[in-house]
């Protein structure tokens, strides 16, 4: 071997040697989790997740092992050199792995306390059952549901079965993020379960469809803008069918701003302008539910946010699709869907059962065990979402009492699991 | 089985033709499909009644009359949720000693590092018990007993509740049932010494320093919870029907009739035999007596320890090792004569039925017999593609992993273990008349291997009419798979089936309620189910919890009580709606199905797995643990009083209260009533165990209010029936009428779910209740016309309690 052979093989195996301590590293879990927040999972989440990020880890450490056995057989200066790029290409795999252990041991980090863990533990169960409404009577399976808490104002969803950034894997549970501000009032999570449950079925792709179809009459710019949000109007539609007017006032709160912005529209954006996305979930409670506190809402809403504010394509926009939002709302809830089995998302999840007086009719006649009660508890989780965020929405003065209320159930919910996870 | 005395004097056997083969004749191992799977079609079965066996208490004939008074204080004392808790904590024992016993590298008889792992486990939950018992006796000894109302006593015991031990959930429980028994105890003194009885009287002033004396008992039962766990006590240990009639006339325990072997004893006994030494000791004549009622208790213990459950899993380690290292032509027989002996030392009836005949006899035909059947599967020839044709019937898919090497070559040796211990436990369910002629033993014989290999042998190496299931590929293996002893059997298929609501209210789990109860109150689970559904067979020593831990599928995993209680028997009417299959299943004597700590050998369960649903925690704060609706009864006949205790699941409370809050007491009633019809049919239809305690004379040999009324004729037990559920349902509708508040009240307490405790004084037709118990003979007028013997009202009164009661 030549000198410069030599050399070259030295750098090489040196990286060889790096990469391999680095997979090491990897390998233990609990670098990216404590042991008590694995704990904090129901069991069979964590074991799901941690075969899935060892499996990742392992496949990693085999490519590692084939590096190795490619080093020891170079001995030209052509296979080191062709080596060396494949190290170029295995770091890229390592930082990818890496990315998705650190997304996950995050996500599963967050729950720091019994109490948090037992909260998110019951976002995992709201989380589940809203899907399951669906997707059970539809024969499809219910992805696995890990919910953490994170910064910001507004909740995200990494979908089930997406690939990952290991190139390899797809996702082996959806990930909700929810704020800690949202925490006490976590109709976001039903919003992000809309998302997941959408991918599943193709509704998102259907519901365009048919808003195109409903608006056909109108400027084909316009039809097509409101085909553009179906995937945010879809997600809003399901947290409302499932919660009804807390869905909607929380997103009144989410995404009050100054009126500039509250009136933006941004060209490719999925979400829809925010003046009218609050005001279609206030349609949405009236063809539903008739009047009520969402009227004033609606009023309020208009009244802070003049359309003045906004350049004149958009006004002209927000003008011409206002008058259309009851039709936009019955299509979203009473349009049948092929996702859904030919029939609409009202049919599998009705919105009448969180109508505010029906919630009140669940209160009074469970009286207080409603909330302690574990009948009510895994009958009614949902609905309980649904009456607490509602409360939440038109008592303000009583919010920490119904915020008290709110964590106890939650973490009565959410309680310990009975078997640790490994 | 006969012999002739030959002219030498030797004793020859009659000459036999070569057995009848289950098998295929073909050596072919073919291919097969990977496991189909079906779906379950929706149509209702007939439904069956479960009957369970009386809890009796009484006098018999001639009883003198301190007996009659500490079977009268046992009454007292007898308590179900002690026996639950009993249950739970060797549910618990048995599973931790199965999963630790290959660590700590024993092979069989539980051994001293195995029985030092349990007592350490026990020990905390002993000196809990321990400084409890103290502290009860301390206050009672400041109190005046006597002048106490129960109401009082009762409160009195609640100070020493155990709450945040820091002890698992089953010894809480356990301590929670230790201190109502030794309520029930004072209670009964109590009770007796107002009655005048002047034994009892004699105890009132010292009966606090008594209950102290029990601490002495705690050992000796926690002793025998160690015994269960460690496989040490036979099956078929069972509580004496007439303890005390026996105990005075020295008779030692009595082992299982007949049928079906037991898996294991029964956890009833260490209740009873505790209950026995308690009032014992009460009612000792002085500290020496008490102190030999102690020793005896540790005595009474050892005397009834047994290896025999160890030997077997040793044995049948062995026999598997010795045939799989057979070479091809070689000889089985010695194998079978060293295991066959193991097998028949844990079934009661070939235990004393054949003593008389000649055990060495009977084995040895049978392993010459059983060695002919076999052979042609003995050699690596023809093990190693049985082993492979066992792998291909769904091991794979039941493991999730392919199975290794040393999984799978002991599969051969280990199916035709199975085939020989399920060869000779039909055998024994035939009664020891079939020891008695060569050829009705060889014919029973035959026909049980044939059975016998259905279950143990892949179908397609059977004959067609005697496979289990059509188009089924499955096979039932020994379980767990790489561990040198095995707990149950696990069918290899596991089938995929959707289960609608009609469907799950149709099937009877144990104890006689409905699947879709048991979805409902143990999961939450209600509507349309899709599952995988996981089939299991008891072997000898299965506890359900053995399973529970073993099964490393979502949702099991652990012995935990609510892992285990998701397991249900299978039976031909499950197997045939859930699965179309009714061969599945297998018919088993309605003890069995009483509940989940008593099984039989070979009995059959399944376990559904249904993705995203798991147990729920036990609730914070939460008493007691989730129970379906149920029925419990106590006929009191010298108080001439029948006591109904109306459970109520959580649910079912829950809605009950939310109708009544709406003032809709029809729909209130509706619930209720649901309740008492389907347990009232249940408890009193045949033979009980379990759901109800009855007072009164018994005749000398144990009854069953079952079996006894079923002498009165089937016309007298349904008029029976249909009266208990008029009186019953008739005052829970004045209740939830009138008392609508305090039922509101209870459900709103931190327990699960309530019971409605209806009390029927003076009802009518007890008489002839109480002399069809007596088995004296009914009248043709009263049999003709029973509804006039039950006409009338009792008078009639209803209280609510949280949570479950029953006493």
């Amino acid at each position: 071997m030549t000198d410069e052979t030599a050399a070259l093989r030295l750098q090489v195996a040196r990286q060889v040697a790096h990469w391999r301590a680095a997979v090491v590293g990897l390998q233990d879990l609990e670098n990216f989790a404590s042991v008590s927040a694995w704990r904090g999972l129901e069991r069979y989440l964590g074991i799901a997740l941690r075969s899935h990020l060892q499996g990742a880890v392992d496949r990693l450490s085999r490519e590692c092992d084939v590096l190795a056995a490619e080093l020891r057989a170079a001995t030209t200066a052509e296979q080191l050199e062709q080596l060396r790029r494949r190290i170029l290409h295995f770091r890229t795999r390592y930082l990818q792995v890496e990315t998705a252990l650190d997304f996950y041991g995050h996500a599963i980090n967050s729950r720091t306390t019994p109490r948090l863990a037992a909260l998110l533990r019951s976002c995992d169960i709201l989380a589940t059952r809203s899907m399951e409404d669906v997707l059970v009577p539809l024969r499809r399976d219910v992805p696995p549901v890990l919910t953490y808490v994170d910064k910001g104002l507004g909740a995200s969803i990494l979908r089930a079965g997406l690939r990952l950034w290991d190139g390899g894997s797809l996702s082996p549970a959806a990930a909700i993020k929810v704020t800690r501000q949202n925490l006490y009032r976590p109709t976001a999570l039903i919003h992000e379960t809309g998302h997941q449950v959408a991918h599943i079925v193709g509704w998102n792709e259907e519901l365009a469809a048919a808003l195109s179809a409903a608006l056909a009459a109108e400027p084909p710019e316009l039809a097509a803008t409101w085909a553009g949000w179906s995937s945010e109007i879809a997600a809003d539609t399901y947290a409302f069918a499932h919660t009804g007017y807390g869905s909607v006032a929380a997103l009144h709160d989410v995404v009050s701003a100054e009126s500039p912005t509250v009136l933006r529209f941004i060209l490719g954006d999925p979400h829809p302008i925010a003046y009218l996305r609050v005001l279609l979930g206030v349609q949405m409670c009236i063809r539903f539910f008739g009047a009520g506190p969402w009227d004033d809402l609606g009023r309020a809403w208009i009244r802070v946010n003049p359309t003045s504010s906004a350049t004149p394509e958009v006004r002209a926009l927000v003008e011409r699709s206002v008058p259309l939002l009851p039709r936009i709302a019955e299509v979203c809830l009473l349009a049948p869907m092929r996702g859904f089995g030919a029939r609409p998302l009202a049919a599998l999840v009705n919105p009448i059962r969180v109508r505010p007086d029906a919630l009140e009719r669940l209160a009074r006649d469970a009286g207080p065990a409603l909330f302690t009660s574990p009948h009510w508890l895994r009958q009614e989780a949902l609905r309980l979402l649904a009456l607490s965020s509602l409360r939440a929405a038109i008592e303000p003065d009583r919010a920490t009492e119904v915020a008290h209320q709110f964590e106890d159930w939650m973490f009565r919910l959410g309680a310990a699991p009975l078997e640790q996870a490994a | 089985m006969s012999s002739t005395e030959t002219e030498s004097g030797s004793v020859a056997t009659e000459a036999y033709s070569p057995p009848q083969t289950p098998f295929l004749e073909s050596y072919d191992l073919p291919q097969i499909e990977g496991p189909a799977t079906r779906q379950a079609e929706n149509f209702v079965p007939t439904g069956t009644q479960t009957p369970f066996v009386t809890e009796y208490y009484g006098e018999a004939p001639g009883m003198t009359a301190e007996a009659s008074n500490l079977e009268q204080l046992l009454f007292e004392m007898y308590s179900s949720e002690m026996n639950e808790a009993i249950a739970e904590m060797v549910q618990e024992g048995a599973a931790l000693a199965s999963e630790r016993a290959e660590e700590l590298g024993e092979t069989f008889g539980g051994g001293a590092t195995s029985e030092q792992l349990l007592e350490q486990w026990l020990e905390p939950v002993r000196e809990q018990a321990e400084t409890m018992l103290s502290n009860v006796a301390e206050a009672l000894t400041q109190q005046d007993v006597q002048t106490m109302s129960e109401t009082e006593l009762e409160q009195l015991f609640e100070q020493f509740e155990p709450r945040d031990t820091g002890l698992a959930p089953h010894f809480e429980n356990f301590l929670g049932g230790l201190l109502k028994k030794g309520l029930g105890l004072v209670k009964g003194v109590v009770n007796m010494a107002k009655q005048g009885i002047a034994s009892a009287i004699r105890l009132i002033p010292g009966l606090g320093p008594l209950l102290n004396k029990l601490k002495g008992l705690i050992k000796p039962l926690l002793n025998r919870v160690l015994k269960f766990a460690l496989d040490r006590l036979p099956p078929g240990l069972r509580p004496a029907g007439q303890r005390l009639a026996r105990q005075l006339l020295g008779e030692q325990l009595e082992e299982a009739p007949t049928g079906e072997a037991p898996a294991t004893a029964e956890v009833n006994w260490i209740q009873e035999q505790f209950d026995r030494e308690a009032a014992q000791l009460l009612f000792a004549a002085d500290e020496a007596e008490q102190e030999a009622v102690i020793g005896e208790s540790s005595t009474e213990t050892e005397r009834a320890d047994s290896n025999v459950v160890n030997e077997l899993q040793e044995a049948r380690a062995r026999f598997i090792e010795e045939v799989s290292n057979l070479e091809r032509g070689q000889d089985p027989t010695q194998a079978l004569e060293n295991f066959l002996p193991a097998i028949m030392a844990v079934l009661p009836l070939v235990r004393t039925g054949i003593s008389l005949i000649g055990r060495g006899n009977v084995v040895n035909f049978l392993a010459k017999y059983l060695a002919q059947l076999i052979q042609r599967y003995i050699g690596p020839e023809a093990a190693t593609p049985l082993s492979q044709a066992i792998v291909d019937t769904g091991l794979r898919m039941m493991t999730l992993e392919a199975p290794t090497q040393a999984e799978t070559r002991p599969l051969a040796g280990a199916a035709i273990a199975g085939t020989i211990e399920d060869t000779i436990r039909r055998v024994a369910e035939h009664g020891e008349a079939v020891f008695e002629s060569q050829a009705l033993l060889e014919a029973v014989a035959s026909e049980a291997f044939q059975e016998a290999a259905a279950e143990n042998f892949p179908p397609q190496l059977l004959r067609p009419e005697i496979q289990e299931a059509s188009q089924v590929q499955g096979t039932w293996v020994y379980m767990p798979l790489n561990r040198r002893r095995k707990y149950y059997k696990k069918y290899t298929q596991i089938f995929d089936v959707e289960i609608s609501p009609q469907v799950a209210a149709s099937i009877k789990t144990f104890g006689g309620t409905t699947l879709a109860a048991a979805l409902r109150d143990q999961l939450g689970v209600q509507g349309t189910v899709r599952a995988r559904m996981h089939l299991y067979q008891a072997t000898c020593g299965t506890w359900l919890s053995r399973i529970s831990k073993f099964e490393q599928v979502p949702g099991l995993g652990s012995a935990a009580r609510s892992a285990w209680s998701q397991i249900h028997p299978l039976t031909p009417e499950a197997a045939g709606t859930l699965l179309r299959q009714p061969g599945l299943g297998k018919r088993t004597s309605p003890k069995f199905l009483s509940n989940r700590n008593l099984v039989a050998v070979g009995q059959r369960f399944y376990y559904l797995e249904i993705p995203g649903v798991r147990p729920p925690s036990p609730l914070p704060g939460f008493k007691g643990r989730p129970r379906s609706s149920q029925i419990n009864l106590t006929l009191d006949f010298p108080k001439n009083e029948y006591r109904a205790f109306v459970y109520l699941s959580e649910a079912d409370a829950q809605e009950v209260a939310a109708a009544l809050r709406r003032r809709d007491v029809t729909a209130a009633v509706t619930i209720s009533r649901k309740v008492v019809i389907a347990g009232v049919r249940t408890v009193v239809g045949g033979r009980l165990r379990s759901h109800i305690k009855i007072r009164n004379e018994t005749p000398s040999q144990e009854q069953f209010l079952g079996a006894v009324l079923e002498k009165a004729g089937q016309i007298v037990l349904e008029a029976l029936i249909a009266k208990l559920i008029e009186w019953i349902g008739r005052a829970i509708a004045d209740y939830h009428q009138a008392r609508a508040d305090e039922f509101i009240r209870a459900t709103q307490d931190q327990r699960y779910g309530v019971t409605i405790v209806v009390t029927l004084r003076n009802p009518p037709g007890a008489s002839l209740v109480r002399r069809a118990l007596k088995g004296e003979s009914i009248s043709p007028l009263e049999l003709a016309n029973p509804l006039a013997v039950f006409s009338g009202l009792p008078s009639l009164s209803a209280t609510t309690v949280a949570g479950f009661r029953f006493d």
